[in-house]
């Protein structure tokens, strides 16, 4: 499995164009700053843009008004893309593996379109002190091998956020993830957003 | 506890937000009467919850347009009396 | 074999075997039974991983009996295939449990960690406090137990229960208590407590012969879980006290704890549970204020929790109780984690789905003769009677009407398990707050009903949060959705209909509605409306009240802008309804929140409240007076403000935690969730902890500061009769020595209908 690391200063110009569907399928891990701005609803766009996205929120944090902002900037047709948007939610490590485990396989053959699954902060709920590390471990591992199985067929991007005093354990599942994801992207700080005062 | 969707509160902060530039190129004078307008939206924000839009600016527009129609309204009915208050009753020749 | 009538004290797991039975006979005896108990957990996975489980649970000491059984699993409505795994001894079950699952993390368990309160309960019918009827041998085993009551019944036997009271004369936080007051039936004992140099022997001795005396069955204490126990428990090594009335067992300590919680930081004190008594601790019981023991002993009995965890719990926790018991009554497997995922739906759907209620801003101002009407319990009512249940919730169906405003239907033919564990609970609210209604004030049963309904309460307005926690074993998102997806498409129906029937609504919050009409100003004049939406809705609705006159504030930044639930009124009844404002917060020193208060009633007393304002004004002149003059007491002064996280954790440090530095320099510990209390002083840090141990030179209190605070407290519930804070400044200082009469306060404020919408203090009608 070949792997790099990538910087780039805003994502829009990088990953999602270059998720092709692939014969064998790539499974991708995208390496954003813990505040990551608009790159991954940016990113969400595109990709609902070209083809038919899964969204699996890890997170809780899939701000579907603006990814319908960005969508509406780049088509009229906004409506319907957005409708192409399957989502599923999980809050706890035990529900990310079981909603991995349970996700099918996109059924290819149906639709002429790209197909993509995209996963929102995956390791937010791996921070859970209560959860016994080595369950964390056992539930990472079958996550994994959901990924896998679903990248065979489809382009599977993993989103992380990478918090600057990241508990030890956390920086583990990150390096985990580098080793067995096929390439691996890592954001620089998005551009500051604005310098402007608030309205009210 | 499984709310990931913003609140129509956030989400009208949120459209706010990608109006700040126009609002900081403004006059002062100007600035105020737009606050003021933005406000008044700000009573019907159960309203645009309950109507689910995708694009929640649009109902926030109408909210607006719905507080200026009202103040249309009130004075069109102390300048020429209650039977004038709603639109087509009113005549520039009257 | 002897026939025995009684009531059921407590169940426990006994080391040596079986459980544990605590039983009041009719006679008065307190007597400490057995019974046998066999628990079973269940476990399901791959053949070679039971398999494996299998051969480990052969290989383990613990006696236990391995079978296969059917259950029925609540979210796929199936009965699936389970190995059960049955433990002889109850005691030993957790324990195993615990290695049994770390083992083997990947198999699926049920019923593996339940109380075992809720186990009895479910197998026998009897619930803490229950009267029953028991048959028992010479050994004092328990062969049969028949509860003779329902935990529903609206009026509950009594048990005799005898109650010792122990309160320290001074919060152990602030001052080292001198005495141990003790109350004991009628009696008052004053047991002096050790000074620092002193011993401990006499006070111990006096204690222990009162709880020879009188062997309470409940000792209830203030500071208990936190001070009172745990001290006398290091002291039981001088001389041992029967805290336990049963030998067998050791007092159980518990760690105190924070958390998180719905945004806010909780912080649960370490807890002291007994064994043969019950000791429940007043300042460390969940909502005690609220309900007292009359609602903790309802909890205990409709949650099937042992009473001293019920005392303490969340109602949270109490309502998954409920939900548990009646799974396990119903042979529905408990799941031991919660693992279901949302199912893959259309993001589009989260506009319509993922929402609350509905809150709206409402007319700002003073209002005449208002109805509050208010759908009752509306959230668990929508659960019951739309049979919303985590299983209930149907794929998208053409045939089927989906949820009003929502893609997906929920069965309407097999009853779920959360509108059965609910129903009865909704009903015996009904019933209670029906009978209050009627009671006349003079009644006995009155505190009972009320305190019961209140703890009732609590655990219906819990539920639905359950509904939706990630943690419910009985949770699902879409079950949460629909409840709020009926409560929005209720309350715009509730609109409509008032809207048709000529009222005027001033505002809705989630569940109520305000209205008004003119000429409606007695019950009779709504029961047209109050009828109409039941009858549109499905759901009842009910008359809150009609308020002579109700004032909706504005917003304390801005003024054009209407807040929700900042408001307060009179009522025919002459009762004041506040909401929002300082007299309702928790952190506004008493003298800042009982002088709003003075006010409000001083407006509330008269006919008309504009013709009361000059004789606020003039007690609002005497009270800034008395905090000019230091005529205040200093405890009255008082801040209390929630420390939100820890001290270092602030980049800018609010007051609380500039006070909580001060007590950690002190030598105290201070912890996240706690109630920092504090005086605004002059100067740096400009705060003083209240909890120091030094006296504060009261010179040094900032007077300015809470004169502020009172001027602006007293403008909240001024405003709308025509005196805002500007106002208020002027006529401080003197300037306004006459009210404005109404006359000039309708040039200042009045607006014509209908572009009546902004503005702040207009007169209505």
């Amino acid at each position: 499995m070949k792997q790099y690391a990538c910087h780039v200063n805003a994502l829009i110009n990088a990953a999602p164009v270059s998720l092709p569907i692939p014969v064998n399928g790539q499974l991708v891990l995208l390496i954003t700053p813990a505040q990551p701005g608009s790159m991954v609803f940016d990113l969400s766009a595109r990709l609902a843009l070209h083809g038919t996205l899964r969204v699996l929120d890890a997170g809780n944090t899939f701000n579907v008004y603006e990814v319908a902002r960005v969508l509406r900037r780049s088509t009229s047709a906004w409506q319907e893309r957005l409708r192409g948007i399957q989502m599923a939610r999980a809050f706890t490590c035990y529900q990310v593996a079981a909603m991995l485990a349970e996700t099918p396989v996109h059924a290819a053959h149906l639709s002429a379109e790209p197909n993509a699954t995209l996963v929102l902060d995956f390791l937010a709920t791996f921070q859970d002190q209560n959860v016994p590390l080595r369950d964390r471990w056992r539930l990472i591992k079958s996550c994994v091998k959901d990924l896998r199985r679903l990248s065979r067929v489809e382009a599977v991007a993993v989103w992380v956020r990478q918090r600057p005093a990241l508990p030890s354990e956390i920086s583990g599942f990150v390096a985990y993830l580098q080793r067995v994801c096929d390439r691996v992207w890592v954001a620089g700080e998005p551009p500051l957003i604005s310098l402007q005062p608030g309205l009210f | 506890m499984g709310r990931t969707l913003p609140s129509i509160t956030q989400a009208y902060y949120q459209e706010l937000e990608s109006f700040s530039r126009f609002r900081r190129a403004l006059r002062r004078s100007d600035q105020l009467v737009l606050d003021d307008l933005l406000t008044s939206a700000q009573k019907h924000l159960a309203a645009a919850a309950f109507a689910a839009h995708a694009a929640p600016f649009e109902i926030f527009l109408l909210a607006m347009l719905l507080e200026e129609h009202k103040e249309v309204m009130r004075l069109r009915e102390l300048l020429y009396g209650e039977k004038f208050a709603s639109s087509g009753q009113v005549n520039a020749d009257d | 074999m002897i026939e025995k009538f009684g009531w059921l004290l407590d169940v426990y797991e006994d080391v040596r075997n079986g459980v544990a039975v605590w039983f009041l006979e009719q006679g008065g005896r307190r007597c400490r039974l057995h019974q046998p108990f066999p628990v079973t957990f269940y476990a399901s996975g791959s053949e070679s991983h039971l398999h494996r489980l299998t051969d480990y649970l052969a290989s383990q000491p613990v006696p236990l009996r391995l079978s296969q059984a059917e259950k029925r699993d609540v979210f796929t409505n199936q009965v699936l295939p389970f190995l059960a795994v049955e433990v002889l001894s109850p005691s030993q079950q957790p324990a195993l449990f615990r290695q049994v699952c770390r083992r083997f993390p990947a198999l699926t368990y049920g019923d593996a960690d339940l109380p075992i309160s809720l186990r009895y309960a479910a197998a026998t019918g009897a619930f803490p406090l229950a009267y029953c009827r028991i048959v028992i041998d010479g050994s004092q085993r328990i062969f049969q137990i028949e509860p003779l009551e329902s935990c529903w019944a609206l009026n509950p036997s009594h048990p005799p229960l005898r109650v010792i009271s122990l309160e320290p004369d001074a919060d152990p936080g602030h001052t080292q208590p001198r005495f141990l007051v003790v109350r004991a039936g009628t009696r008052i004992f004053h047991l002096p407590l050790p000074g620092r140099h002193g011993s401990e022997r006499p006070f111990l001795i006096n204690l222990r012969a009162l709880l020879q005396h009188y062997d309470p069955d409940l000792l209830l204490t203030t500071w208990g879980d936190t001070w009172l126990m745990p001290l006398l428990l290091e002291w039981s090594a001088i001389l041992p006290l029967p805290l336990n009335r049963d030998d067998y067992s050791d007092v159980i300590r518990r760690k105190e704890r924070i958390y998180f919680s719905y945004g806010q930081t909780v912080f649960r004190g370490q807890q002291v549970h007994l064994f043969g008594r019950w000791h429940i601790d007043r300042c460390n019981a969940m909502l005690w204020d609220d309900y007292d023991l009359h609602g903790v002993l309802e909890v205990a009995r409709v949650t099937a929790l042992p009473v001293q965890v019920a005392a303490r719990v969340s109602p949270g926790t109490g309502i998954s109780s409920i939900q548990m018991l009646t799974a396990l009554r119903q042979g529905v497997i408990v799941p031991w984690q919660k693992q279901q995922a949302e199912h893959l739906r259309p993001a589009e759907d989260l506009f319509a789905a993922d929402q609350g209620g509905l809150v709206y801003q409402p007319l700002v101002g003073l209002h005449h003769d208002v109805a509050e009407i208010d759908f009752v319990s509306m959230y668990p009512a929508i659960m019951v009677n739309f049979n919303i249940s985590p299983e209930t919730i149907q794929p998208p169906d053409l045939r089927l009407p989906p949820v009003p405003g929502l893609t997906f239907p929920v069965d309407q033919e097999r009853r779920g398990l959360v509108p059965e564990a609910l129903a009865p609970v909704l009903q015996k609210r009904i019933m209670l707050k029906t009978k209050l209604a009627a009671m006349r004030s003079s009644d006995p049963r009155r505190k009972s009903y009320h305190r019961r309904a209140t703890a009732l309460k609590w655990l219906l307005v819990t539920c639905f949060g359950y509904l939706g926690y990630k943690n419910a074993r009985f949770g699902r998102i879409e079950a949460h959705q629909a409840v709020t997806a009926y409560g929005r498409e209720a309350l715009v129906r509730a609109k409509e209909t008032a809207e048709e029937m000529g009222f005027e609504v001033l505002h809705l919050y989630v569940d109520g509605m305000w209205v008004r009409k003119a000429g409606c100003a007695t019950r009779e004049a709504f029961s047209d409306l109050l009828q109409e939406i039941n009858q549109r809705t499905g759901l009842p609705i009910s008359l809150d009240g009609i308020y002579r006159w109700v004032a909706f504030l504005p917003s304390r930044m801005d003024d054009r802008r209407p807040v929700a639930s900042r408001y307060f009124g009179v009522f025919q009844d002459d009762s004041i309804k506040v909401r929002g404002i300082e007299a309702r917060r928790r952190d506004t020193p008493p003298f800042i929140a009982e002088t709003q208060k003075e006010l409000l009633e001083l407006l509330a007393a008269s006919p008309d409240p504009f013709a009361a304002l000059p004789r606020a004004l003039q007690r609002l002149r005497q009270r800034l007076d008395e905090l000019s003059s230091r005529r205040v007491a200093v405890e009255r002064l008082v801040v209390g403000q929630k420390l939100t996280r820890s001290v270092e954790a602030y980049r800018s440090p609010s007051p609380a935690a500039r006070a909580a530095h001060q007590l950690q320099q002190a030598g105290k510990i201070v912890r996240p969730g706690q109630r920092i209390r504090f005086l605004f002083t002059y100067g740096e840090p400009g705060v003083y902890a209240w909890d120091l141990p030094d006296p504060l030179d009261i010179s040094l209190i900032d007077i300015r500061r809470y004169r502020t605070l009172l001027l602006r407290a007293a403008s909240v519930v001024l405003q709308p009769f025509g005196c805002d804070e500007a106002y208020l400044l002027k006529w401080q200082n003197g300037g306004a020595s006459e009210i404005a009469l109404p006359g000039k306060l309708l040039e200042r404020y009045l607006r014509i209908r209908p572009g009546a919408a902004s503005g702040a203090g207009f007169l209505n009608g």
